[in-house]
């Protein structure tokens, strides 16, 4: 009797640990793409303004930098330690600025500074 | 449930599973459905600067043609008044691009260049507050 029950007791403790296993393999697999999703997020939001600052720098006249670099959290740093690149490419009154990271372009902004008048 | 000679109780740990599965998955949902709306917000953010700046640019074209003396192209919607021009470059369907430009000389100069909202909006002028006790 005492060994049936502890048979029991120990086929529903697996039972519970395999179901757990398994809700926690896919637990794991949703928060780490979920996590990634963040990542992406807030690299995109980072990349937009730092095109949009360098955009409204070079429109005011500033050319003194053609690219610019990020560390991981998105401070500016040194080319050696950068994480992110943001580059200018200027053609007369034309620019089009690009960020990418990690091989791969963030975002891409296309911009035109005025030429005569004031 | 049957409560053995140790004093486990069957089905215990199936109960306790049950529940640590329901919390692990309200929380991946959780942070799942955070995480899409963070992703389409920033979405949405990029491509309203990217139709800011191609708006800009149009802008800029029409200007710097002003300025060489050429003349406004068709599509776009301008008006003069006085020494002034005025013209406007869709940013999206709900926001314009509006440039007002005086003589200056032989050129121009800008004295406005604003992104202009032009969707429609019913604003509430009623205001239910207190008005105090009845009388």
């Amino acid at each position: 009797m005492r060994n049936r029950r502890s048979a029991i007791f120990l086929t529903e403790l697996l039972a519970a640990i395999l179901i757990f296993a398994v809700a926690a393999g896919v637990s794991i697999r949703i928060f780490a793409f979920a996590r990634t999703r963040a990542d992406d997020s807030r690299d995109l939001g980072r990349a937009v303004l730092a095109a949009e600052s360098a955009a409204e720098r070079w429109r005011a006249g500033d050319d003194t930098a053609d690219a610019r670099y990020f560390d991981r959290d998105w401070e500016p740093c040194a080319e050696s330690g950068a994480a992110y690149t943001l580059t200018l490419a200027a053609s007369g009154q034309t620019a089009e600025i690009r960020v990418s990271g990690g091989g791969e372009t963030i975002y891409t902004l296309s911009v035109r500074r005025t030429g005569g008048g004031s | 449930m049957r409560r053995s000679r140790h004093g486990a109780c069957a089905g215990v740990a199936m109960v306790m599973t049950v529940f640590a599965v329901l919390c692990l998955t309200i929380l991946a949902v959780l942070s799942l459905t955070t995480a899409d709306q963070e992703w389409e917000l920033a979405k949405k953010t990029a491509a309203s600067v990217t139709a800011y700046y191609a708006a800009d640019t149009r802008a800029a074209e029409i200007y710097d043609k002003l300025c060489a003396g050429g003349v406004p192209d068709e599509g776009t919607t301008f008006s003069s008044d006085g020494g002034g021009i005025a013209y406007r470059v869709p940013i999206d369907d709900r926001q314009n691009l509006e440039v007002r430009l005086v003589r200056d000389g032989e050129s121009w100069r800008v004295a406005a260049w604003q992104a202009v909202d032009t969707g429609d909006w019913q604003p509430d002028g009623n205001l239910n507050v207190w008005a105090g006790p009845d009388e």
